[in-house]
């Protein structure tokens, strides 16, 4: 058979002959076994392959998926646009929200003052001069080992 | 008032022995042995009298990476009640001890530089009890000028 033949019943197979091809194929199969056998091989591997063939789903990336999020929280603002009950308790709560969170900020600001009292103590007590604020470290114990490592950044 | 003589005191100096010694053994003065450590992968540099870590010490830095931890100098720092006492471990750096009296030991490591003060770097607490049976107390972190290596300072008193 004919190299050209074969790709002729390949193209067949795959469906890709227009209807007069097509007939000619089909006619050909008819008569000739050899033919008819190789498009009847073709058409099992194309089957099998199809039927067995793995299929890959590329993962969904970060920002993919953040996006997807956010899409999604945009679309959700938008349909229900929040409202606000007017009732006393929301009217108290709007200026006790920003109250709580400056009182929050003073007793942050007063922090770093009661620190330095303590250093200005140390100090005193101490040989050595004022310093600055110590490194931070990352403290590794082990009680089996009898150990403990702080590892200084 | 005519001073004591003869077996009285005798007596009152075997008292004031019973009623001193206890409080001088306890008063005994607490030490700990610290080592400056350096880990690095690099061998040994030549003319420089360091030594390799003993195997018990370097059994409890095993989960550190470097290969080689070579000892730079090895200090006896005194851990007084009151005032610390200022301990050289290189030109660079240098620790002092002081007993908090609470069961705790506070360590300070400090920085040196020449013509300024010691610049204090990490103050610590551990167990002065921990210390003293022989558990370790190590202060470490990065070279700053070799790439990779590290500086250990090891505590202990139990040594």
């Amino acid at each position: 058979m004919k190299t050209e033949t074969c790709l002729e019943i390949q193209a067949y197979v795959d469906g890709e002959l227009d209807a007069s091809r097509r007939a000619t194929v089909e006619h050909l199969c008819a008569t000739d076994p050899e033919a008819r056998q190789l498009s009847e091989g073709l058409a099992a591997l194309r089957s099998a392959v199809r039927a067995h063939e793995p299929e890959f789903q590329v993962p969904e990336t970060r920002e993919f998926y953040w996006s997807q999020i956010q899409r999604r929280m945009s679309a959700a603002s938008a349909a229900a646009p929040v409202t606000v009950a007017g009732s006393a308790w929301t009217q108290w709560m709007r200026w006790l929200v920003p109250l709580a969170g400056a009182a929050a900020v003073v007793s942050l600001l007063t922090l770093p003052s009661r620190e330095g009292q303590a250093t200005a103590t140390l100090a005193s007590m101490s040989p050595t001069p004022a310093y600055a604020a110590p490194a931070s470290s990352i403290i590794y114990r082990s009680d089996t080992d009898g150990v403990t490592v702080h590892w200084i950044n | 008032m005519r001073p004591l003589t003869g077996w009285p005191v005798l007596v009152y100096r075997c008292l004031l022995a019973t009623l001193l010694l206890p409080a001088a053994v306890l008063a005994e003065e607490f030490k700990v042995e610290a080592r400056l450590v350096w880990g690095t992968n690099q061998p040994k540099p030549a003319g420089k009298p360091f030594t390799a870590l003993d195997d018990p010490s370097r059994d409890k830095v095993r989960q550190f990476k470097w290969t080689n931890y070579w000892v730079v100098n090895t200090v006896i720092s005194p851990v007084p009640r009151g005032k610390p006492q200022l301990v050289n471990l290189s030109s660079k750096c240098a620790i002092d001890v002081i007993d908090l009296g609470n069961g705790n030991v506070e360590i300070r490591l400090f920085e040196l530089k020449e013509g300024a003060e010691p610049k204090l770097v990490k103050p610590v607490q551990h167990s002065r009890k921990a210390l003293k049976n022989g558990e370790y107390c190590i202060l470490a972190g990065d070279d700053k000028k070799v790439w990779d290596d590290a500086w250990f300072v090891i505590l202990t008193g139990g040594r």
